[in-house]
């Protein structure tokens, strides 16, 4: 490779102009720069000269008959020997030919007539050109045209692929994106896996056949360097094909405004991998998009739907998910029994202790019902320090077996305060299971009775309601109480004797 | 003439033909048939200054053995032209990496085979 470009070819210029007169005088102006001036008046022998001995730049009209600049430009632009040579064009006065010509890859758009204008453009172009190595390419029998043709088309295909991938951008979520994703890439690739990992929060996405499911996901784990702790989304079907392993996977980083959001990688059969390098380019840098907004969608949702502080789910989307368990329980004939679960002496913790302390309470009563709670079970903030607890095909027994060891739970929970002294705290909770006839409001309500009277009657114990096959409440130590909804007028709004 | 030129093609049809352009202006020619085989001459024999290369072959294909044979410092002003059928650009843009000099897409024209490897050969 040649270090130092010889002195002729920084001062070669190639002139394209089908107009022989004007371009005599033009040739002669830049002579008179100092630079050596190669003329052709059919574009396609000036592309082809110009490819053959890349010079220091081409000059080219806008509106040629055959081949227009714009095209020359970016056919010289696709090809490898030309890449970095600047192309002026020269044409009318139009904004958008100027835009277009721009868009082409031109190094400057200049007015015909305007000497100046070239003169400058010329030389501001050439110094800004990296150093040419002088990499040639020469065609003896294939017309320019056809070349210009197939770069239109590569360039056409990457336009649609690119379109395509954005449009998945409307997929709300990972999972859907990422199964309509390896739809569409198995429909232009031939694959024996293709992998998606994104950071925060951490996925992977695989598409594999059936049978390669296993091999792929450790090849992808391996490639893509992740833990166990990636959330999995897999597909599988025929659409990725069962061959051996190939040639190492293709990876490349999915990047969005700079910051690296995840990778894509690519397992390719045995046979040429040539082609698709480019095209893996093109899906990860197209995927960036719809990959971010999939991203922001699942978490606004999940802040809708989560209360921050202790990890539960939050009033207004609790009432949802607990109408429909309601309506399941009623329309199958099943068991659901409701618990209302109010922290002991709150308001005294707050107080003495402080808000932070009070915080890191309900924070530690989060993590334990979200420990003890089953997967079918839905467990809410209720209030400021009440929650809910909802468990579907439990009845009476089972939701005061379950609160109960909840209670005990509760209690045994380690919270330090502010000054690393352990805060004892403890709940009162009230049971209610569902009768016929009942509304969550209802419901609730019975439970929230219950809980007021386990409150009245020294916390940190379970009561349920009474129904008509109600079980007895059972105490912090083990003996009964029962709470009869006539057994109380009027349920204060807040206990009465606190301590 | 100090300098020699290798070509180096599975086809023996195209060596000869290669061979025959060049020894006419007055170049000393040697031939290879594979990837592997030119990378070894070149290593032993350091008048070579031009190297004409197919890129399909077997055993070490074109491209690569450009890669290697130019990833050597010794080899810093080693020219090495591709003569092949294929015009891929994504192919050209990886010998132009890989450090070639050159792509000529076949059939080739003698006369300008013979000007960019005096050229090249630093032969008026």
């Amino acid at each position: 490779m040649l270090t130092e470009p010889t002195s002729s070819a920084t001062r070669t210029i190639v002139l394209i102009d089908p107009k022989a007169d004007s371009t005599s005088s033009l040739a002669g102006r830049l002579q008179m720069q100092g630079y050596t001036v190669s003329v052709a008046e059919d574009p396609a022998d000036g592309a082809r000269m110009a490819l053959a001995d890349p010079p220091a730049a081409v000059i080219a009209d806008l509106w040629m008959p055959s081949i227009s600049g714009v095209q020359l430009c970016r056919l010289l632009k696709a090809e490898p020997a030309t890449e970095h040579t600047p192309v002026i064009l020269r044409g009318p006065d139009t904004p958008r030919n100027r835009f277009w010509a721009e868009r082409a890859g031109a190094s400057a758009y200049v007015v015909k007539g305007r000497m100046g204008d070239l003169v400058r453009a010329l030389r501001q172009a050439i110094a800004a050109a990296p150093v040419s190595e002088g990499f040639f390419t020469t065609f003896a029998g294939e017309d320019i045209r056809e070349r210009i043709a197939a770069h239109l088309d590569a360039a056409l295909f990457e336009s649609v692929l690119s379109s395509e991938l954005r449009a998945l951008g409307t997929c709300g979520a990972f999972d859907r994106l990422f199964d309509m994703f390896s739809q569409f890439v198995s429909r232009v690739a031939t694959y024996r896996w293709l992998a998606v990992s994104t950071r925060e929060p951490s996925r992977l996405g695989l598409h594999a056949s059936a049978s390669g499911r296993l091999n792929a996901e450790a090849e992808a784990r391996a490639a893509l360097h992740l833990d166990a702790s990636a959330f999995v989304v897999s597909v599988e079907d025929n659409d990725a094909c069962d061959a051996p392993l190939g040639p190492p996977p293709i990876i490349r980083a999915i990047e969005l405004g700079g910051i690296h959001i995840g990778d894509l990688a690519l397992s390719l059969p045995d046979g040429d991998a040539f082609q698709d390098e480019g095209f893996v380019a093109v899906i990860a840098r197209e995927i960036a998009g719809p990959i971010r907004m999939a991203t922001l969608v699942e978490e606004s949702q999940r802040l809708a739907t989560i209360d921050a502080l202790t990890g539960l789910m939050n009033r207004r989307a609790a009432s949802a998910v607990l109408q429909k368990d309601l309506a399941r329980a009623a329309r199958y004939g099943q068991s659901l029994s409701l618990i209302l679960l109010d922290v002991d002496h709150f308001k005294m913790i707050n107080d003495r202790l402080g808000h932070r302390t009070g915080d890191v309470v309900l924070a530690a009563l989060g993590k334990t019902l979200l420990q003890q709670a089953r997967l079918s079970d839905t467990a809410a903030r209720w209030g400021g320090e009440e929650f809910v607890v909802a468990l579907t095909c439990t009845d009476a027994a089972g939701g005061v077996t379950f609160s109960e060891r909840l209670r005990a739970a509760i209690e045994a929970m380690v919270v330090l305060d502010s000054d690393n002294e352990p805060v004892h705290v403890t709940a009162s909770i009230g049971v209610a299971t569902y009768i016929p006839g009942d509304s969550l409001d209802s419901l609730v309500d019975r439970a929230d009775r219950a809980m007021y009277a386990a409150k009245s009657s020294g916390r940190n114990r379970v009561v349920t309601a009474a129904g008509p096959d109600s079980a007895p409440g059972i105490t912090a130590s083990g003996t009964s109480i029962s709470a009869d909804r006539s057994s109380f007028s009027e349920p204060a709004k807040q206990p009465v004797a606190r301590h | 003439m100090s300098s020699r030129i290798l070509v180096v093609d599975d086809s023996a049809t195209l060596r000869q033909e290669v061979s025959e352009v060049l020894t006419k202006v007055g170049f000393d020619v040697i031939e290879a048939e594979d990837g592997q085989i030119g990378a070894e001459m070149i290593s032993k024999d350091s008048t070579i200054s031009v190297v004409i290369c197919d890129v399909n072959m077997p055993r070490l294909n074109g491209i690569d053995m450009v890669r290697n044979v130019k990833s050597q410092p010794q080899n810093a002003n080693l020219s090495i032209l591709m003569l092949t059928t294929d015009g891929q650009p994504a192919l050209i843009k990886k010998a132009k990496e890989a450090g070639a000099k050159g792509w000529i897409v076949k059939p080739f024209k003698p006369a300008q085979l013979v000007a960019v490897v005096q050229k090249l050969a630093g032969v008026a």
